[in-house]
């Protein structure tokens, strides 16, 4: 009956954190504040990142292109990562574990989905430009794949690590 | 993500733009504008600008959702449009107010005062370097030369051939290319000296686009029905292409690997192979089409789906859930 309660409370502070950290994505000033100009900068990293290599790609506002070629993806809000960010922090944040063991998992978590987006951004615009007929297969089910399963198995590592790192009767710091 | 190029056409005849998918060539939507005369397309592709020379105003298109979203008003008798290669703002010639007014991209309002160019303007062609702007005077057989930085003529008009009328730049900005629809020619201004080399095309020249490298500029000639091919380096024509009846406008793919033509009597459009200068299609179904422009078909490319989003989260909540129900670990 305990363990059921503590499964409950779990799963009440993980749907208020999601729902609480979305519904604030949609709220016109942390749009104009945080995510647009985020979203704006990802392009811009992208475009920066690409042109490294010479690439000649041109970062206009949300859209990334090729400068004199044919190829472009768009990313707008949902495209930069920022909701699987929250789902994850939001499955580790009432996580009963000291708070360091979170803000580690949290920290490298948002690093590690956000620099997999980067990724995914640059191969949609190359496959967008040299491979059209394997864009929807990239975008529609890989990365959808391996984004979510890069979350997964990240949750379950943090978990297993923290596990051994603060074993079970050290967790102290758990109610701070 | 982008599939290809969606192609706005302009349809003098019956009050519409049509959209086209250039990869298929086929009619994917139609949008309904009322006396639509040129087109413009910012450079990432959101947004189409529409000169409405009957009823003075300038339609802006939202190209994600293709609708509508805003008129301006600007002056008497808009034809073309241009815009800055940052796409923050948009020119438009007023043919009849001779005059040149400037669109604010970012609220699509009016900035400032009309500017006074010659008599007559029919289209302007902002380069894609530097700040200078090209405005053709149909009337006065003239060119006015722009500073987009201060939005002010420069120095006197430059004497071109006869009822100049559709302009480009080539994209490294030193030369401009003017058809000249009264003496079956082409004039060619070299922007740093403004001298004017001539070159003969068929009859009737109405357009010109350049590829963009540069290396070419298509001329539509609308009465001999074809189109005179220019390689800017010698400046002679290096091929004429036989195209539908009464052509008007022409613009090429960003790709540089085609060239659409509006065919306005023929009601269609002749796809132009730029590797081969032949006409590879003639896409029909158009009514009295007179100008075209390309917009990248751009799409989100949201991180996860929504059904993935929900699979994730369930995911993790069921295993913490799980790991709870094997332990004895105490809640936060």
């Amino acid at each position: 009956m305990l363990k059921r309660f503590r499964g409950l409370a779990y799963l009440a502070a993980f749907a208020l954190l999601t729902l609480g950290t979305m519904a604030l994505l949609i709220v016109p000033a942390v749009d104009a504040g945080f995510t647009q100009p985020f979203t704006r900068a990802l392009v811009v990293v992208c475009a920066g990142m690409m042109n490294l290599f010479g690439a000649g790609v041109v970062a206009s506002g949300v859209v990334l292109s090729f400068a004199h070629a044919s190829g472009a993806v768009m990313v707008s809000s949902g495209c930069n990562g920022v909701e699987v960010c929250i789902l994850f922090a939001a499955a580790i944040a009432p996580f009963p574990v000291p708070i360091r063991a979170r803000i580690v998992g949290i920290v490298v978590g948002v690093a590690v989905i956000q620099v997999l987006n980067l990724a995914r951004i640059i191969s949609l615009l190359i496959l967008a430009r040299f491979a059209q007929n394997l864009f929807d297969f990239f975008h529609l089910f890989f990365w959808d794949a391996f984004i979510m399963l890069d979350a997964v198995v990240m949750f379950l590592v943090w978990h297993h690590w923290q596990a051994k790192r603060w074993p079970m009767g050290t967790s102290q710091e758990a109610a701070s | 993500m982008v599939r290809a190029e969606k192609a706005y056409v302009v349809n003098s005849a019956n009050n519409t733009v049509s959209v086209v998918d250039t990869a298929s060539n086929s009619l994917v939507g139609t949008i309904a504008i009322t006396g639509p005369t040129r087109i413009a397309i910012n450079p990432i592709g959101t947004k189409a600008y529409i000169s409405q020379e009957s009823t003075n105003v300038v339609s802006v298109i939202d190209t994600l959702s293709d609708t509508v979203v805003r008129t301006v008003a600007v002056g008497v008798g808009p034809r073309g449009l241009s815009i800055t290669p940052d796409g923050s703002r948009v020119y438009v010639v007023n043919n009849a107010s001779n005059s040149l007014s400037v669109i604010n991209s970012s609220t699509d309002t009016i900035i400032g005062s009309p500017i006074a160019v010659g008599a007559g303007p029919s289209a302007v062609a902002v380069a894609a370097v530097g700040s200078r702007a090209y405005v053709s005077n149909q009337t006065a057989g003239t060119v006015s030369v722009v500073n987009t930085a201060t939005d002010t003529v420069i120095g006197a008009p430059i004497t071109v051939g006869s009822s100049p009328t559709r302009i480009a730049v080539t994209p490294d900005g030193s030369q401009a290319y003017v058809a000249n629809q009264g003496d079956n020619s082409v004039s060619v201004i070299d922007t740093s000296t403004l001298s004017v080399t001539t070159v003969s095309v068929g009859n009737s020249p109405r357009s010109v686009a350049i590829t963009p490298d540069g290396t070419k500029a298509y001329v539509v000639n609308g009465s001999s029905n074809d189109v005179s091919v220019i390689n800017t380096t010698t400046n002679l024509v290096i091929a004429t292409i036989g195209v539908g009846l009464a052509p008007r406008g022409i613009r090429v793919t960003s790709d540089g690997a085609k060239a659409y033509v509006t065919n306005n009597t023929g009601n269609s459009l002749s796809v132009i192979n730029t590797s081969t200068d032949s006409v590879d299609a003639t896409v029909a179904g158009f009514a009295g089409p007179v100008d075209i422009a390309f917009a990248l078909d751009l799409t989100a490319v949201p991180t996860l789906s929504q059904w993935a989003m929900i699979a994730l989260g369930l995911l993790l909540a069921g295993f913490a859930v799980t790991r709870f129900q094997r332990s004895s670990i105490a809640p936060a």
